[in-house]
Order: C-alpha cells, then sequence, then structure tokens
C-alpha cells in the first residue's frame, strides 16, 4: 500500500481545484475582454477589474467614525445575524423541548407553527416595520423570528424520536430526571439540534440581507447592494453579491467545523437536503 | 383513510388555532393590545370582504402573484431538473459546475434583485427571474445529488439486460433519482414564494401580493398585511400538500422509497 | 445432465483495484473452466476476490490482465448472454414484480403481451403467482430474491451468475432457498456460477466447488460433487465431501483473518 501525502486522490483533489480555478479565471477574462472592447453595456454589467476596483476604494473609504465603509456594512450584518440567532436560538431550544416533552402542548402549539412556518420572513417586515420603525429592532426580529421555526420545529423532532430504550437504560442504572434531560435526552437529540441550527442560521441570514433591503437605515449588506441601485453602480452591486457569497461560505465553514468537533465525532450527522 | 378519521384529526387542527384566534380577538376588543397595530381576526375578516366585494382585487393580486409563481417555478423546474441530471450523470461536468454551483446557491435570492432591476427593469421580468433562481439552484442541487446516488448495481442490473443508454435513463435513473427530484421540487415551492414575495416587495409595478402587503404601509394598514401574511401561508400549504403531496403519493410513497407521511 | 462442452472460460485473470490511496490484489492469475449446464459453486474467505470474479464475469469490471470467454466470444462488457442475481436484492422500486421480471425481455424488444406471459411464466415458477402486481417494498427479503431470479431467468440467459444471493437471508429461509433453487434449476438447466461463503450451501448445490485462497484470490482446489439430487445435509457423503471442503479452507481462513488484522 501507497502512503504519503501526494497519493491519487489528493492529487485528484487539487487537479479539480486547479482545474476549476482556471476556469474561472478565464471567464473571468473573457468577461474582462469583452466589457473592455465595448460589447457588453458597461452601465449594465460592470468589469471584473472594476468591481475589484470599487470594492477596494468601498473598503478604503472611512465612516464618520472612521472606520472602513465596506467592514462596517459586512459587520451590521453580521452584528444582526448573531443577535437574530441567539434569540431565535434560545426561545427555539426551550420550546422545542417543551413539546417534545408535553404531548399537550405539543398539540397545541404545532398548528401554529405548520401554518407559519412557510411564510417567508421578509413578509412579515411591514408589519414589523409598524411596530418597531426603520432599523435594527425590526431587522433582527424579523430575522430571529424567520430563524426560529426550524430550530423549535427540528429540536421538537429531536426529543420526540429518542429511543424509549436510551431513557429505559438510564432509568434501569438509576437516574434521575436531570440527569436523564442532560445526559441522554440533549445529546441524543443534538443532531436535530444542529440540523435547525443550520437551517435556522441560513435562513436567518436570507431574511436579514432581504429586511436590510427594505428597512435598514444606513448600513448592511443588504442595504448596501440596494442603495447601489439608486446612484447607478451596477459594481457594487456585483461586489456586494459576491461578498455575500463569501461571507457566507466562511459561515458555513465554521458551522461545519463546530460540526465535525461535536456530533460528527459521534457519528450522528444526519444527511439532509439543500 | 376514513372520512371520520380524517375529519378529527382537521378538527384536532383547528382547535388551537380557533383558541388563539379567539384570545387574539378579545385582547384587540378590550384594547389591551392596539388594534390599529396589532389588527384583529374581525377587522382581517372584514378587510378581506372589503378586498374582494365589490372589487375583487384581493383575487386579481392573488392570479398575478400566482401567475409569476407558476412560469417563474415552471422555467426553474425545467431547466434545474435538466441541468441537474447532466451534471448527475457527467463526471467532467460535476467537476466543474459543482464548486461554481455552491458558491451561487450560497447567495440569497433576494441579492440579485436590485441587480436584475438594473439590468432588465421594474416589473415581471425581474420578479419571474427571481423566482427562477429561488427554485432552480434548489433542484438543480438535488437532482444531481439524486443521480449520483442512485446505486450502481441498479444500473449494472438494467446493463446485464441489455439496456442501452437511453432505457438506462429513463427507466433507471429518472426514477431512481425521483426522491431527491421531489425533495427538490418540494424545497422550491418554499424558495419560489419566499422569491416571489420579497422581489414583489422590490419590484412590482403590477400588484400582486407581496406588492400589496408593502403597499399597506404607506397607509398603516395592518389589516392588509395581515391578509396577506394569511393568504401566502395557507397557499403555500395547499400547494405543498395538495401538488406535491399528490404527486409524491404517484410515486415515491406507492415504491416505498420514502415513508408514509402522517 | 452437464455435458463435456466449455461455455465459459477464464485465462489468467488478475485483478487490481487501485483508488489512489490503496492498492489492492483482489485475483491473481485465476484459470477456471465451467461445463454447460454445470453448477459450479465457487466458496473462499471473505475478501478473496470471488465476487470479484463475478462482477468480470458480468461485464461490471474489468480484469487488469486476463481474459474471460463466453461460448468462445471474448466478453467486454454487460450483455443478455448473463444472467446476473445480486446479494442485495437489487429490484427496480419503482416497477412491480412483473415489472421487474418483464423489463429484460422488453428490452429485448419483445411484444407486451408475450412478455408478460413468459414472465408471469417464471413468476409462477419461483412461486410469486398472486403477488405479480406487488411493489418491491412489500415483500420478504426471501421474496425479493425470488424475484431477483425470476427476472435473471427471464431473458433466458446463457449463464446465471448468483452473487451470494441468499447471504441477507436467516438460516430457515435460506434453507428454503436452497431446495427452491435446485428446483429451479432442475426445470431450466442453466449454467450457473454460484458464489457463498457458506460450505454447507456449496456442497447441497454444486456440480462443482471450487475453493479459493484468501487474498490475492486463486484457486486452492477444485472438488467435483457426484451425489444425486436432492440431496440431504445429513447423508454421510454430503458430510465427507463438506468436510473435505472446510479441511481446503480452514487454513485459508485463518490467513484471511490475519490479513484483515494487519489492515484494520
Amino acid at each position: 500500500m501507497k502512503t504519503g501525502i501526494f497519493n491519487k486522490s489528493t492529487s485528484r483533489f487539487f487537479l479539480q481545484a486547479i482545474i476549476v480555478f482556471a476556469v474561472f479565471m478565464s471567464l473571468l477574462l473573457l468577461w474582462e475582454a469583452i466589457s473592455f472592447f465595448g460589447i457588453l453595456n458597461p452601465s449594465l454589467i460592470s468589469r471584473p477589474s472594476e468591481i475589484f476596483l470599487d470594492m477596494w476604494k468601498l473598503f478604503l473609504k472611512r465612516s464618520p467614525a472612521a472606520q472602513s465603509v465596506l467592514l462596517v456594512h459586512i459587520y451590521s450584518s453580521l452584528y444582526r445575524l448573531f443577535l437574530a440567532f441567539s434569540l431565535a436560538a434560545g426561545v427555539g431550544i426551550s420550546l422545542g423541548i417543551l413539546m417534545g416533552y408535553s404531548q399537550r402542548i405539543h398539540w397545541f402549539l404545532e398548528p401554529l407553527i405548520t401554518l407559519a412556518m412557510p411564510v417567508p420572513g421578509i413578509a412579515w417586515a411591514p408589519i414589523f416595520m409598524i411596530w418597531f420603525g426603520f432599523g435594527d429592532p425590526t431587522i433582527i426580529s424579523v430575522g430571529a423570528l424567520a430563524a426560529f421555526f426550524p430550530i423549535v420545529y427540528n429540536t421538537t423532532t429531536g426529543v420526540r424520536s429518542i429511543e424509549k430504550e436510551f431513557i429505559w437504560a438510564a432509568r434501569s442504572m438509576g437516574a434521575d430526571r436531570k440527569t436523564i434531560f442532560f445526559k441522554v435526552l440533549l445529546p441524543s437529540s443534538a443532531p436535530y439540534i444542529f440540523t435547525g441550527f443550520k437551517l435556522g442560521l441560513a435562513r436567518g441570514w436570507r431574511t436579514i440581507i432581504a429586511v436590510e433591503m427594505i428597512a435598514a437605515s444606513l448600513w448592511g449588506l443588504g442595504f448596501m447592494i440596494f442603495d447601489a441601485r439608486d446612484y447607478l453602480r451596477p459594481s457594487i452591486i456585483y461586489g456586494g453579491i459576491i461578498i455575500l457569497a463569501v461571507v457566507y461560505l466562511f459561515i458555513e465553514g465554521l458551522v461545519k467545523l463546530v460540526e465535525r468537533r461535536t456530533i460528527a465525532k459521534w457519528g450522528m450527522v444526519r444527511p439532509e437536503a439543500m | 383513510m376514513d372520512f371520520k378519521v380524517r375529519l378529527s384529526r382537521f378538527l384536532r387542527f383547528l382547535f388551537p388555532l380557533a383558541v388563539c384566534l379567539a384570545v387574539w380577538e378579545l385582547l384587540a376588543f378590550f384594547d389591551i393590545l392596539n388594534p390599529n397595530l396589532v389588527s384583529s381576526p374581525s377587522r382581517i375578516i372584514w378587510k378581506m370582504y372589503e378586498l374582494v366585494f365589490p372589487n375583487p382585487i384581493l383575487l386579481v393580486y392573488l392570479g398575478r402573484s400566482l401567475y409569476r409563481l407558476a412560469l417563474g417555478y415552471a422555467l426553474g423546474a425545467v431547466f434545474g431538473i435538466s441541468l441537474g441530471i447532466l451534471m448527475g450523470m457527467n463526471r467532467y461536468l460535476y467537476w466543474i459546475a459543482s464548486p461554481v454551483l455552491s458558491l451561487l446557491i450560497s447567495i440569497p435570492t433576494i441579492a440579485w434583485v436590485p441587480l436584475f432591476l438594473f439590468t432588465v427593469g421594474i416589473g415581471d421580468e425581474t420578479i419571474l427571474l427571481a423566482i427562477f433562481l429561488g427554485c432552480f439552484f434548489a433542484i438543480v442541487y438535488n437532482t444531481m445529488n439524486g443521480i449520483r446516488s442512485i446505486k450502481k448495481e441498479l444500473i449494472w442490473a438494467s446493463q446485464i439486460m441489455g439496456a442501452d443508454r437511453k432505457i438506462i435513463f429513463l427507466e433507471v435513473l429518472l426514477p431512481g433519482a425521483s426522491v431527491s427530484i421531489i425533495t427538490g421540487l418540494r424545497l422550491a415551492v418554499g424558495y419560489s414564494w419566499r422569491a416571489l414575495v420579497g422581489a414583489e416587495m422590490l419590484a412590482s409595478i403590477s400588484g400582486g401580493i407581496g406588492r400589496m402587503i408593502y403597499a399597506a404601509r404607506a397607509f398603516n394598514d395592518v389589516n392588509t398585511m395581515f391578509t396577506g401574511l394569511i393568504i401566502i401561508a395557507v397557499g403555500g400549504l395547499l400547494i405543498d400538500h395538495l401538488v406535491l403531496g399528490w404527486l409524491e403519493k404517484k410515486t415515491i410513497e406507492k415504491w416505498g422509497m420514502v415513508k408514509k407521511r402522517e | 445432465m452437464k455435458t463435456d462442452k466449455i461455455k465459459l472460460k477464464a485465462v489468467g485473470i488478475t485483478k487490481i483495484f487501485d483508488d489512489g490511496t490503496h492498492r489492492i490484489t483482489a485475483i491473481q492469475d485465476f484459470n477456471l473452466e465451467v461445463r454447460e449446464n454445470e453448477f459450479t459453486v465457487i466458496v473462499g474467505p471473505s475478501g478473496c476476490g470471488k465476487s470479484t470474479f463475478l462482477y468480470l464475469v458480468a461485464g461490471f469490471e474489468k480484469p487488469t490482465k486476463g481474459q474471460i470467454f463466453l461460448d468462445g466470444k471474448l466478453i467486454t462488457g454487460p450483455g443478455p448472454d448473463r444472467g446476473f442475481v445480486f446479494q442485495e436484492p437489487t429490484l427496480y422500486p419503482w416497477k412491480t414484480v412483473l415489472g421487474n421480471v418483464m423489463f429484460g425481455l422488453e428490452i429485448m424488444g419483445m411484444p407486451k403481451q408475450e412478455a408478460k406471459n413468459k414472465a408471469m411464466k417464471y413468476i409462477t415458477m419461483v412461486g410469486l403467482k398472486g403477488f405479480e402486481n406487488a411493489y418491491p417494498h412489500t415483500l420478504s427479503g426471501g421474496m425479493k430474491q425470488r424475484v431477483g431470479i425470476a427476472r435473471a431467468l427471464a431473458y433466458d440467459p446463457e449463464v446465471l451468475l448468483m452473487d451470494e444471493p441468499f447471504g441477507a437471508l436467516d438460516a430457515q429461509t435460506r434453507k428454503v432457498m436452497q431446495q427452491e433453487l435446485m428446483r429451479i434449476w432442475e426445470k431450466t438447466k442453466k449454467t450457473v456460477i454460484f458464489v457463498t461463503h457458506s460450505v454447507i450451501e456449496a456442497v447441497y448445490l454444486a456440480d462443482t466447488i471450487v475453493v479459493m485462497t484468501a487474498r490475492p484470490g486463486r484457486i486452492k482446489g477444485i472438488i467435483e460433487v457426484d451425489l444425486p439430487r436432492p440431496r440431504s445435509y445429513t447423508d454421510k457423503r454430503y458430510l465427507s465431501i463438506r468436510e473435505k471442503v472446510l479441511t481446503l479452507l480452514e487454513e485459508e481462513v485463518t490467513k484471511s483473518l490475519e490479513l484483515q488484522r494487519r489492515t484494520d
């Protein structure tokens, strides 16, 4: 058996990376070239170099508080996501556990959740704007509402789908309710809760970007993109979209890291659809 | 299923909702919550009535939204399934396209709307494009995975019986990927509603449910907003249950490839 | 019964799997001749490459070295002159029992009614009459394998290849299926290559038993079984042949266990 770092499968991975990179770069070059020769309308479709330069300028530009404008946009969106997600996770997990434990609470709340879950977060935004006005309170609470549903739904499913034998086994060893809760119930529903987290994070992020477009007053990536429309700057829209993708991939990478450290180690990752 | 069982299940589903509506109504009635901010079931029902009689503006809006939804969704499904199958079958295409796909899939659909506003302008085209993108990626991704996860023995079994590429495609790959394809289609219903509402808020010049909710803000008209929300919730649920639930029952459920839904 | 005509011939077969990180020689210098109408059983310790050989005959995989001929024709890929029964019943969940069994005939282009009649004949033969409109997920493991056998026989292949078809069944069902298979085989007189790791099964079924070595798989010995059918699991001659095969195998099983321990 061969060993060593550069065996065939890793070199295949590098090959793929190189090919993808090459295809990507040549597409960019092609795009750049046809824009350069004026085939594409520059007021509609920006050149890659222009996008990069404009992003760089935005990065160097200082806000009134002397911070990089681009970074403040990114930071504002992430900050809102963090608050919204924490709120959704706290309420979602508690309620989910209650619903998983008590048949009665489940019976009462399940129809409400079934009905409200598929409603897109953005649809709530105008109502919340009447309650809270423009800015953070609206954006964060709508984001939290959007993230809440997948978390509560998956937590409930997790607690309800625990195998009775697990609880019996713990009880026969003399575990009390508290021990059963912390040592059996929580860990065994962890994969479900984690799925809920992932979905909630994704939903929260999308919703926050969307609500920023209609309810943000100054900062945030959604605001930045939508605002650029008024100033006829497509390059900022293109750049903003790319940054959205990169930031989200970064968040996703972080989640995967946490997953590897926890439930993957226990062999409990659940497959899922996108 | 027995009619009685169905009815009792339906009532069990309805009862908690009725309780919540009653509490909401009472809170608004006794002014414990300001009805101008939180509305109330009776006000919403009255509003719905006003929006239908004598001038059925609500139905016109709903029709317009459903039309956009159906068209965008159909386009997304046709192109999504086709590309997904190609990517699932061709290793090289998969190699090149899947990293691009995973990059694009992580962009919120709504972020494209300002760009479309810029390039194709305000109106139906932008909304359609948003709906298309909203469901396209989910369908491509799931179709591709469905094709790729078909056990090779199932393909071998047909090859040894002499099946050519066309038969393998139609009789093995397509039904074999059906679970994933339907999952994708199902997710895409939700995504396309989301895209529809968002895009209508930002880009509609001729009505639609999303537009209706957004426009009501100018008049602080909470009743209309809740009307819109309810329509979106019920509409989404109905499409999911009636159309895709039916498709599921006729195919993968009958074949035992997924568990029956409760 | 079996004739002296050589139906299938494997010459100098070597199969090496190489996925980049691991390089495994599954079979090495493997030669085999199978006569027409003969029931050949290949036994060997787990991981000896006996299923790999069957895959090569089926044409699912290509040998690294060597050639396999069926009726003098070189095998280059899968084709309807062979039938295959997989270890896991590989039925199409979206087709009914009838649909699965008819599939090969439809591919051949047989008219629908004719295909249906022929498929029904084989469904009846494997004892599943009345289940033709059932979907596979409603059947038990043993019934699924019956469908698998009917499907492989229906389009009348020259050789039937069976890859541990009863390996996933419980002991009771397994015994019944062995008897059933014999009954069906007596009716069709196909040339069969059957792979198993059960010696009991091998001696019960085979005209010829091919014992393989641990990895890389080579031929350890070939034993002709001359007992009349139906055979009894307790017959004295049956037991003595079983003993002979077991002795040949024992050494290899120990070797294969050591091999596993090392790779673990």
